[in-house]
């Protein structure tokens, strides 16, 4: 992985946004769908469930420089707190309305691993094809003539 | 000479435009007189203060609905989740609903109600709660809750709210569920019901609903104290320990007292002409309500006999729609007659409710009451027949009429307006009395809103 800089906090705040982005689509993309296919809503719990976490880690994953992360924990940094916020959310909602959701602990700690899984593989993945590419030359000629001057 | 003419040329003319009808009642009642005849039939018109037809259209017609071969006021619709349960919803002719939650046995074909669609048994009586109804998904209702609804919109904006909140919790049954219920948008649990029933026995209920009362210390046949002595006609027993089925409106605070009631051959024979059957059993039940104040604010005769006649029971108006005597034997007349009390009337009901007859210990229900068709010397008969609505609907070749007849019964209970198998009938006639008429009789005219 290359060094080329540290992660800015304006790259982690364009991340989570990201990540955000992908959960809201995964968790009321899919509640469309439930509402759309009542009929069927009971056999497809699980896809609200899923793919909100999947599309926060795989966005806020896809949206970081690659070059300036420095350690594998920075693609967690940018996309586990999204599940995390969710999560208080989701648990203030049952809260509130007096309503017992079955395995809702464990229906968390799911979600952020499922999150961190997919971010980090997105970003092992982004890592891998970065150090791929070829090196940048060690020096290099300018047309401009105060450079060369230089 | 001129002027004087063209002035009673005017004021012919200003008197005909201005009171067309007495004069056209006064020129009748001239030829009458001329000719002969007594000039009964000769009436003034109504007034501006004398009552009109419409002002005594009954309240609410049962719904009539084309799939249903007669009085389609009850559709029965099923919950898959939960125990086994199910809404009779009633729809009126004025478009509104109500929809009692029962559980679910008992429905006829169709979704008809029968005899053994409701029981109240199943009701809470004080000491015992009643039957709870489980839909799942922690709701929980009792046994004849009831919702009411203006229009039939509002009835299925509930039943989907209900539906979604039953899937909703049957999601949260299930891991990730929540998220799946949060994403179709988190739903309210039912509202609560605005009425609901419940069971007492007559003696406990006598006290509420008339003031206090005591047997008449007569027996009927059966040996069970009467609590009803009318003085016109028809006895009209209660069985000591029967039900008393009483229904709350928690948004109003009326309390209504429903009693079964029944007068057995006692009716005049001039009701049962040509038709012996008639004077059979009656069915009846008498509703007293009141509101959150104790005070009376309607009272509700309600009467079912098989047989064709149209006209009054124990009435001296009785008047025979057909003049046949050949109506089919299966016909069933179901009969209402209610009365509104308010401010100008109450002291009077409230004297006939207490009221004591010569026997000193009874409450005065005659059974005449049923079609308060002509005026009375008793003041409290003479107030229906000034203020009371009455419908009667006939049935035609009803199949069954000891399931019919029992149908009727129980939806009396469950402040019902009519109910019946639908497949036991294939024609209703409904009718109401209208305003006086010249000769002081009102007259049954068609009820178009109940066809």
């Amino acid at each position: 992985m290359s060094a080329g800089g540290r992660l800015r906090a304006a790259d982690l705040l364009w991340a989570w946004a990201a990540a955000l982005a992908g959960f809201l689509v995964g968790e009321y993309g899919s509640g469309v769908l439930l509402v759309l296919r009542a009929d069927a809503a009971l056999g497809l719990l699980w896809l609200p469930w899923l793919a909100a976490p999947v599309l926060a880690g795989l966005l806020g994953a896809a949206v970081l420089p690659v070059a300036r992360v420095t350690a594998r924990w920075q693609w967690l940094v940018a996309t586990v707190p999204v599940p995390l916020g969710a999560a208080v959310v989701t648990t203030a909602v049952v809260v509130a309305s007096g309503s017992t959701a079955a395995g809702l602990v464990l229906s968390i700690v799911v979600q952020v691993l499922l999150c961190a899984a997919v971010a980090a593989g997105v970003g092992a993945w982004r890592s891998a094809r970065y150090a791929r590419r070829p090196a940048q030359p060690v020096t290099y000629t300018t047309p401009h003539p105060e450079d060369q001057r230089a | 000479m001129v002027v004087v003419a063209a002035l009673l040329v005017v004021g012919v003319v200003a008197g005909v435009s201005s009171y067309p009808d007495r004069l056209a009642a006064q020129l009748c009642r001239l030829v009458a007189v001329t000719s002969g005849s007594d000039g009964a039939s000769c009436g003034a018109g109504p007034t501006a203060q004398e009552p009109t037809d419409e002002d005594y259209v009954p309240p609410a017609c049962m719904f009539h609905e084309e799939s249903e071969q007669y009085s389609a006021t009850v559709k029965v619709w099923f919950f898959e989740l939960g125990q086994d349960s199910g809404f009779v919803v009633q729809e009126f002719a004025d478009g509104t609903v109500r929809a009692t939650v029962t559980d679910g046995v008992g429905i006829g074909a169709g979704g008809s109600v029968t005899s053994s669609t409701f029981d109240a048994g199943k009701l809470g009586n004080g000491d015992n709660a009643g039957l709870d109804i489980d839909l799942g998904g922690g709701v929980t209702f009792s046994y004849g809750d009831t919702w009411a609804f203006d229009s039939p919109e509002q009835w299925a904006e509930m039943k989907e709210q209900l539906d979604d909140y039953l899937m909703q919790q049957e999601m949260l049954k299930h891991e990730g569920g929540v998220w799946a219920a949060k994403s179709m948008g988190w739903k309210d649990p039912p509202k609560d019901p605005q009425v609901s029933f419940t069971m007492t026995e007559l003696e406990l209920s006598l006290d509420a609903a008339f003031g206090l009362q005591d047997p008449t210390g007569a027996t009927d046949a059966a040996g069970d104290p009467e609590f009803f002595d009318p003085n016109v006609g028809v006895t009209l027993s209660a069985t000591a320990g029967a039900a008393v089925v009483v229904e709350t409106n928690h948004e109003t605070g009326e309390q209504s007292w429903t009693y079964e009631v029944s007068g057995e051959g006692a009716v005049r024979a001039d009701v049962v002409v040509g038709h012996g059957e008639a004077a059979g059993k009656i069915e009846g039940a008498f509703t007293v309500t009141r509101n959150k104040d104790g005070e009376v604010t309607e009272v509700v005769f309600q009467s079912s006999r098989e047989g064709g006649v149209s006209g009054g029971l124990g009435n001296d108006s009785f008047d025979q729609a057909s003049g046949s005597a050949d109506h089919s034997e299966s016909d069933e007349v179901v009969t209402t007659t209610r009365l509104t009390v308010d401010d100008e009337n109450r002291d009077l009901v409230d004297t006939w409710l207490a009221d004591r007859n010569d026997a000193g210990v009874a409450v005065s229900l005659p059974f005449a009451a049923m079609v308060p068709a002509g005026p009375s010397d008793d003041p409290f008969l003479d107030l229906l027949y000034r203020s009371a609505t009455t419908s009667q609907i006939v049935y035609h070749n009803v199949k069954d009429s000891w399931e019919f007849e029992a149908a009727i019964k129980k939806g009396w209970q469950f402040g019902f307006g009519i109910s019946g198998e639908s497949a036991t009938a294939d024609a209703v006639d409904a009718d109401y009395l209208g305003a006086p008429r010249g000769d002081g009789i009102r007259p049954f005219l068609p009820d178009e809103t109940c066809r």
